[in-house]
């Protein structure tokens, strides 16, 4: 069975699950994204990347902007990014449970 | 910190109006975040640039699902359009590369040879008709477009495309009288100064078609068609795509078809010598026919999906 795709969410590291992962914790603007980003992934996200991400995330009513007076708009994850979001950790983890278990570094659960 | 601004917003023009509407200066204050009192270097800016092209891409919906069905479809119609002016410009060289071919008959293959060719005439013909028809089709909304004031938005791509042509048919008088003093030989080489002009008139050929086919692009992206004109736009466009590689692959059975009994055409020399057929002026032939197929399928896949979306 082909893994499904949850919201266009596929790798870990692509910028719109970067976002959607940082947004978890709470409302950012763009620069704020872009450290947390940094700090918890090791990834750094050019503006036009992260703009780019942000543009289809919010075409897709993943995350929204929230009113702001300053030129740094915060945004903030919606409902469906949370799901999409959690579907895509799933996804990651089942991976990982797989490679972890092949590689030997958790026991083998026998059937 | 003024100046820094503004060469910093300079990097928006890369990206669509629309998006720099809404997203432009958070993008901005981004940047002046990332940057923090730093010159862009020019990786950054060319990273910018990547990233503002991508979102025109996406906003005209050429990648991605951003953009509406009617969009895409608008889009892909346009790309097939653009690769049928591409084919002309291949069709043109491979014309000249084949001009005369019919002198080689009698030689193995040469049955095939003549079928393609004959396949390549009809489909050019076939997807020249359905290209016109597009332009009817569309020509009641320019129409409506130009008299609600579109003017001036098309005037400029037009009026080169206009100018281009004037040049083409003075171009073309001043060659073919030159062309009449000149012996065989001389039109065939012999003359390096004529030689130089057909290379010239080529080129300049070859900027007129792109020339109309950006002002044609211009004006197709600024009119308004309803639902369904822009379905008949639609299938016009995928007929005219299939036209390009029919066209496209005939070139090339042609060809194939030539190397095996009369190479020594391909090759410009004596009758019964067998050189390789693989000239760099065919090869170039076919791999800008190719690219204007991939253009053409693309531009054809994108109108089917959204022919399905919408």
């Amino acid at each position: 069975m082909a893994p499904k795709e949850p919201a266009g969410l596929r790798r870990s590291n692509d910028p719109p699950v970067l976002i959607l992962t940082s947004l978890a914790s709470g409302p950012k603007h763009g620069h704020a994204l872009a450290k947390d980003i940094e700090g918890f992934a090791g990834v750094h996200l050019g503006p036009g990347a992260l703009y780019g991400a942000i543009t289809r995330l919010e075409e897709r009513g993943l995350i929204e902007p929230l009113a702001s007076e300053d030129r740094r708009r915060p945004y903030r994850i919606t409902g469906a990014g949370s799901t999409a979001l959690a579907d895509a950790v799933a996804d990651m983890r089942r991976i990982a449970d797989v490679g972890a278990t092949r590689l030997g570094l958790v026991p083998r659960v026998l059937a | 910190m003024s100046r820094d601004r503004d060469d910093l917003a300079g990097l928006l023009k890369w990206y669509p109006a629309s998006w720099r509407d809404r997203y432009g200066a958070e993008l901005v204050a981004l940047m002046e975040d990332d940057l923090d009192g730093r010159r862009p270097s020019l990786r950054y800016r060319a990273s910018m640039a990547a990233s503002g092209m991508g979102q025109r891409a996406r906003s005209a919906g050429l990648t991605g699902d951003g953009a509406a069905p009617e969009v895409r479809m608008h889009t892909g119609a346009l790309v097939v359009l653009a690769s049928w002016a591409a084919l002309l410009l291949g069709g043109a060289g491979f014309a000249k590369a084949s001009e005369h071919y019919s002198y080689t008959l009698g030689s193995a293959g040469h049955g095939v040879a003549v079928t393609a060719f004959d396949v390549v005439t009809a489909a050019a013909v076939v997807g020249a008709v359905l290209v016109l028809m597009g332009v009817s089709v569309a020509l009641p909304a320019t129409v409506r477009f130009l008299r609600a004031g579109g003017w001036p938005s098309v005037r400029g791509p037009v009026v080169v495309a206009v100018v281009m042509t004037a040049a083409v048919v003075v171009a073309t008088v001043g060659v073919g009288v030159w062309a009449h003093h000149l012996t065989f030989h001389q039109r065939n080489g012999g003359d390096g100064g004529y030689g130089f002009a057909i290379l010239a008139w080529v080129l300049l050929v070859a900027s007129t078609v792109a020339a109309w086919t950006r002002a044609g692009i211009r004006v197709a992206r600024r009119i308004d068609l309803d639902r369904g004109t822009l379905r008949v736009e639609a299938y016009l466009a995928v007929d005219v795509a299939a036209a390009v590689a029919v066209t496209s692959a005939a070139i090339g059975v042609w060809w194939i078809a030539m190397s095996d009994g009369a190479s020594w055409f391909l090759a410009g020399t004596r009758p019964g010598t067998h050189p390789s057929p693989v000239t760099v002026q065919l090869a170039m032939i076919e791999g800008w026919l190719v690219a204007a197929t991939a253009l053409a399928l693309y531009g054809a896949s994108l109108v089917i999906r959204s022919l399905r979306a919408a």
